[in-house]
C-alpha cells in the first residue's frame, strides 16, 4: 500500500495553564512559569532542593468524563480519557471505527501516584495489602488501555516510555501507523503526571531549577535545571484523504520525524554529542530543514542539555528561524510542546519569558517573541539518557 | 461481644472502596445484586472488596468464595461476614477458579 | 514493491534458567523449570513464595549503579551482537527498540522503603526508573546513533518493540537493530498479580485442567535483526525471518483478555505476512497458567484456525522461565527462532496431559518435530487489552 499523507485534525491539551489551546495561548503570552509550591507531606523532598513544579492543580474534567466511568482511574488514566475525547471533538469526530483506531501515548513515569500508594500498601502492610485497584491501573500503558475502552478503539496500541522524547516518538509512531494504512485515525500524544516521588527523585539527581523560587530558564546563563510539570496533549491523526473528504479541519500535515541517539550521554544527563545529532539531522531531512521558519525548542533550563539543544540546533538550522521555549512556562513533561507547535502553525503571540533575559552567550540563542505564524515548525526533544527526535509539523 | 456488620456500614463500605460516584449507601438496595446488576462490578472489584472486609473485620476469605454466592447481594454479604465473624465452621461450597466471572 | 525482508541473526538470553541461548536451549529441550523459592526478598508477607529468578551466580555484564534488568538487558544483548563487527552497529544505522515494564522498579522499592525509614537509599539505578532504562543501557552500550525507542505496554512490551523494529528496518530507516525486553522481579508486581489471585503457588501450569495462575519471571531476551540485503553483504548466519507483526487492542478491559482482540492480532499478523491460517506450523503461545489467559487464548486459536487448532504444536515457554512480563516477548521469540532453526518445538513443562476442554494441541513430554519449512508465532496479551503477535517463518530456500 503506498505511504498516505497524514494531518492533525483534532488537538486536546490540558496542563498547568488549564484546560485548552486558549488557556496555553494565553500562559505562553504571559510567558511567565506557570509554577506552585511542592507537596511536602509525604516528606521526601531533601532540604534545599526544587521547590516548584509545574502542577495541574484540579481541573474540571467532567465534560468529558463521568466520575462512574473514573471511579478506577489513576490521575493519568483520567487525563488521558478527557484529552482523548477533548481531541475527537476538536476534530468534529462523533464516533471512531473501531478496528481501525490506534493509540499512540508517550509517558515519562506513568501513574506515578498509584504506583508509589501500591508500593507504600506493600512495604508498609506487606504484600497481602496490595489494592487490586491500584495493580491493574499503574502500569504505564493503563491510560492508553482506557483510552481504548473508553473509545472502543481495537487498532494497534502502544506506550513509550522515553522521558523527554516520549512526546515526538508516540507522534511518529501514530503518524507511521496511518501512513502505512494500519489505522485511519490515530490518537498520538502525551501523558504525564508528577506526583510528589517522582519530583523528589528528579530533585535529587540535580536535574531540576533549585534554590529558593528558582524559575527554568531555557538557553539562559544563569539556568539551573528544569520545571518539573505535567498534564496531557493528543492529537487526532488521519489520512489527508479521508479528512479531507469528510470537510475536517486540517491544523496541520505531519512531516517526517527523525531519531536518533547520542551514546555519550549517561544514564540520566546529556551528553556531548552535538556534532552526530546534528549530522543525522541534516543527512535525513537537509532539504526540510532549509525551510523551517521556527523551532519549538527542547530547551528547559536543564544546564548539559540546553548547551546541547543549542549546539545541534546552530548546527543544523537556518540562521533566522523562530525560537520558541514554551518549558519555560509549562516546565517539561506532558506534551506541551507538541500543543505549542500547534499553536505556531495557527499563529499566536509568544511573549519574553523574563527567566531568559541573558541568554548565554556561549549558546548564542535567544527565545522568540511577538506574533508568530509559522510555515513549517520543527519540534526538537532531546532525552536525558541519549535518545534525541526532532518532528516536522507543517501549516496545511 | 462478638462483632455484628449492619448493611448500612457494609453498603458505606461498598460505596467508598470501590469509589462509586453514581451510588449512595442510601441508595443502594440490601438485595439489590451486586455483580451483574446494574452497579457495574467486575471480577476486579470483587477483590478490592474481599481485601477491605479481611482488611476492617479481620477475617479470611477462601479464594474459593470470592465468587458469586457470598457477593450475591449487601444482605448476602452481611449475613457471610457476620457468620465469619461467630466463627461459622465451614466455608460456602468450593467454585473452582474456572468458574469465577470475567 | 515489496518492503525488505527483515532476518534475525542473534540472540541473546537471561532467566532463571541462566545466561545464554544454548542452555537455554537445552533446559527447553528437557522440560526443565526455574520456578523456585524466592530469595530476591522475603515472601513472609505475600500470598505466594516461588518465582523464575535469575540464579544469583548467573554471569552479567557488570554495574554496581545499573538496575537488575538493565544487567539483564545488557548480557542478553551483549550475546545477541557476538557476531556483528562493533562498528556496524555504530552508526545512525543501526537502532534499538526495547520493552520493559519494571525498568528498575526493585531498585526503586528499595529506595522508597529507605525514605520511609528516613534514610537514603542508592539513588543510582533510579536513572532507570522510567522503563526505558534496559533499553537505553543496551544502547548505550552498544553506541548506537540511529532510533531507540522503548515501549512499556505491559506483557506485549517487547512484542510491540520487535514489531517497531521491523517497521525501521522495511522503511530502510536503519539496517540493522537490536531488539527485545528485559524485566526485573519486584515485590509491587509480585504481589499485584497476587492482589488479582493470578498467581500460581506452585510452579505454573499452562494450559492444564489443574492451573491455577501464573508464576512470575524476570530476565531479557534479544534479537539482532537485519534486512537480507545487509546480512548477506556482511556474510552473516541467517537464523530465520522476521516476517511481520500484529498488533490490536481489546478495548474491553483493564485486565481480563478478549479472545476477540487476541484473534485480531494473530489474524492482523497473518495478513501483514500475506500468509493464510493454514501456512501457521507451531504457535509459542503467551500461555500464562491464569484461567483468564488460557480460555482466551485458546479461543483465540479456535477463531483463528478453526479444525485445525487442535493439531497445531502449542508450547508455553512461560512454563520454563516464568511470565517475564515486558520481556516475555523477548525471550519467547528466543524459543520460537530456536525452534525454527533446530525444526523442533520444545515441551510444556511438566507431566500433567493437556486440559482437553481447550481443544489444543499442546507439546507436553517430549519436543515436537517440524517440517522442513516453518511459520511460528509467538503471542502475547496484556493488561489493559493489548495484544501482540509477531511472526517468525524459515528462511527460504
Amino acid at each position: 500500500m503506498k505511504r498516505r499523507d497524514v494531518v492533525v485534525t483534532g488537538i486536546g491539551c490540558i496542563g498547568p495553564w488549564g484546560i485548552g489551546m486558549q488557556e496555553l495561548s494565553n500562559a505562553l503570552q504571559r510567558a511567565e512559569p506557570l509554577s506552585s509550591p511542592i507537596d511536602r507531606r509525604s516528606h521526601y523532598h531533601r532540604r534545599a532542593g526544587a521547590e516548584l513544579l509545574a502542577a495541574c492543580g484540579p481541573l474540571e474534567l467532567s465534560p468529558w468524563l463521568d466520575a462512574q466511568q473514573a471511579r478506577r482511574m489513576s490521575l493519568l488514566s483520567q487525563y488521558a480519557v478527557a484529552t482523548a475525547r477533548m481531541a475527537l471533538q476538536d476534530a468534529g469526530l462523533r464516533t471512531v471505527r473501531s478496528d481501525r483506531t490506534a493509540i499512540a501515548l508517550a509517558t515519562a513515569f506513568g501513574p506515578g501516584a498509584f504506583t508509589e500508594q501500591l508500593t507504600r500498601q506493600i512495604l508498609e502492610k506487606g504484600g497481602k495489602a496490595a489494592s487490586p485497584f491500584l495493580f491493574t491501573d499503574c502500569v504505564a500503558n493503563a491510560p492508553a488501555g482506557q483510552v481504548a475502552i473508553d473509545l472502543g478503539a481495537r487498532g494497534p496500541n502502544v506506550t513509550i516510555c522515553q522521558r523527554e522524547a516520549g512526546p515526538l516518538l508516540a507522534l511518529a509512531h501514530g503518524a507511521n501507523e496511518v501512513a502505512a494504512g494500519r489505522a485511519d485515525v490515530c490518537l498520538a500524544g502525551a501523558v504525564d503526571e508528577m506526583s510528589e516521588l517522582s519530583h523528589a527523585i528528579l530533585d535529587r539527581f540535580r536535574a531540576l531549577a533549585r534554590g529558593r523560587g528558582e524559575v527554568p530558564r531555557p538557553f539562559d546563563r544563569r539556568r539551573r535545571g528544569f520545571l518539573a510539570g505535567e498534564g496531557a496533549t493528543i492529537l487526532v491523526l488521519e489520512p489527508e484523504t479521508d479528512a479531507r473528504a469528510r470537510g475536517a479541519h486540517l491544523l496541520c500535515r505531519v512531516g517526517p520525524t527523525v531519531r536518533a541517539f547520542d551514546p555519550s550521554a549517561g544514564r540520566a544527563s546529556f551528553g556531548t554529542g552535538h556534532e552526530l545529532l546534528a549530522a543525522t539531522l541534516r543527512e535525513r531531512i537537509a532539504g526540510t530543514l532549509c525551510e523551517v521558519d521556527t523551532i519549538v525548542s527542547s530547551a528547559s533550563g536543564a544546564v548539559h542539555g540546553d548547551a546541547l539543544e543549542a549546539r545541534v540546533l546552530r548546527a543544523a538550522c537556518p540562521t533566522r528561524t523562530n525560537v520558541l521555549v514554551p518549558k519555560a512556562v509549562h516546565g517539561e513533561y506532558g506534551g506541551g510542546t507538541l500543543a505549542t507547535a500547534l499553536l505556531a502553525l495557527r499563529g499566536a503571540p509568544f511573549g519574553y519569558p523574563p527567566a531568559c533575559s541573558e541568554p548565554d552567550e556561549a549558546l548564542g540563542i535567544a527565545p522568540t517573541s511577538g506574533f508568530v505564524h509559522a510555515r513549517r515548525v520543527l519540534c526538537s526533544a532531546l532525552a536525558a539518557g541519549g535518545v534525541a527526535a526532532w518532528s516536522v509539523l507543517e501549516a496545511p | 461481644m462478638t462483632m455484628r456488620v449492619t448493611t448500612g456500614q457494609l453498603k458505606a463500605m461498598i460505596v467508598q472502596k470501590l469509589n462509586l460516584k453514581a451510588v449512595s449507601a442510601e441508595s443502594l438496595g440490601d438485595e439489590d445484586p451486586l455483580f451483574g446488576g446494574g452497579l457495574g462490578l467486575d471480577s476486579v472489584d470483587a477483590l478490592e472488596l474481599v481485601l477491605a472486609i479481611e482488611s476492617e473485620y479481620g477475617i479470611q476469605i477462601q479464594d474459593a468464595e470470592v465468587g458469586k454466592e457470598a457477593f450475591a447481594s449487601a444482605r448476602v454479604l452481611c449475613e457471610f461476614i457476620n457468620a465469619r465473624l461467630q466463627g461459622a465452621p465451614a466455608p460456602l461450597p468450593a467454585r473452582t477458579p474456572r468458574e469465577q466471572s470475567a | 514493491m515489496n518492503p525488505p525482508a527483515v532476518v534475525v541473526t542473534g540472540l541473546g538470553a537471561v532467566s532463571s534458567l541462566g545466561v545464554g541461548v544454548d542452555r537455554h536451549w537445552q533446559q527447553a529441550l528437557g522440560g526443565h523449570a526455574g520456578i523456585h523459592p524466592l530469595g530476591l526478598f522475603s515472601t513472609a508477607t505475600h500470598r505466594t513464595a516461588i518465582a523464575a529468578e535469575v540464579p544469583d551466580d548467573a554471569v552479567l555484564v557488570p554495574g554496581r549503579n545499573l538496575s537488575r534488568a538493565e544487567r539483564f538487558a545488557c548480557t542478553a544483548a551483549a550475546e545477541a551482537v557476538r557476531g556483528i563487527p562493533n562498528e556496524v552497529l555504530r552508526s545512525p544505522r543501526a537502532g534499538v527498540f526495547f520493552g520493559s515494564s519494571t525498568g528498575a522498579l526493585y531498585e526503586a522499592e528499595q529506595f522508597l522503603r529507605a525514605l520511609l525509614q528516613h534514610r537514603e537509599g542508592h539513588l543510582a539505578p533510579l536513572a532507570a526508573q522510567q522503563n526505558d532504562g534496559p533499553g537505553t543501557a543496551v544502547a548505550r552500550m552498544l553506541a548506537v546513533q540511529g532510533p531507540v525507542v522503548c515501549f512499556s505496554t505491559a506483557c506485549t512490551s517487547a512484542n510491540v518493540a520487535l514489531s517497531a523494529a521491523l517497521d525501521a528496518l522495511r522503511s530502510g530507516e536503519i539496517d540493522v537493530a537490536v531488539a527485545g525486553g528485559a524485566d526485573e522481579l519486584c515485590e509491587t508486581t509480585y504481589a499485584g498479580f497476587n492482589s488479582l489471585r493470578a498467581v500460581d503457588s506452585r510452579p505454573t501450569r499452562p494450559f492444564r485442567q489443574s492451573r491455577a495462575g501464573l508464576s512470575l519471571g524476570e530476565g531479557a531476551g534479544v534479537l539482532l535483526l537485519e534486512t537480507l540485503a545487509h546480512a548477506q553483504k556482511r556474510g552473516a548466519t541467517m537464523l530465520c525471518e522476521l516476517a511481520a507483526a500484529g498488533l490490536s487492542c481489546d478495548a474491553h478491559h483493564v485486565s481480563a483478555p478478549d479472545p476477540d482482540g487476541a484473534a485480531a492480532a494473530i489474524g492482523n499478523a497473518l495478513q501483514a505476512a500475506g500468509l493464510s491460517p493454514d501456512a501457521v506450523t507451531f504457535v509459542n503461545a503467551h500461555g500464562t497458567g491464569t484461567t483468564h489467559n488460557d480460555d482466551a487464548e485458546s479461543k483465540a486459536m479456535h477463531a483463528v484456525f478453526g479444525a485445525r487448532s487442535s493439531s497445531i504444536p502449542v508450547t508455553s515457554s512461560k512454563s520454563l522461565v516464568g511470565h517475564l512480563l515486558g520481556a516475555a516477548g523477548g525471550i519467547e521469540a528466543v524459543f520460537t527462532v530456536l525452534s525454527i532453526v533446530h525444526r523442533l518445538v520444545p515441551p510444556t513443562a511438566g507431566d500433567e496431559p493437556a486440559d482437553p476442554a481447550l481443544g489444543l494441541d499442546v507439546v507436553i513430554g517430549e519436543g515436537r518435530a517440524l517440517p522442513a519449512q516453518n511459520v511460528g508465532l509467538s503471542t502475547n496479551l496484556a493488561f489493559g487489552g493489548n495484544n501482540a503477535v509477531v511472526l517468525f517463518r524459515s528462511l527460504r530456500p
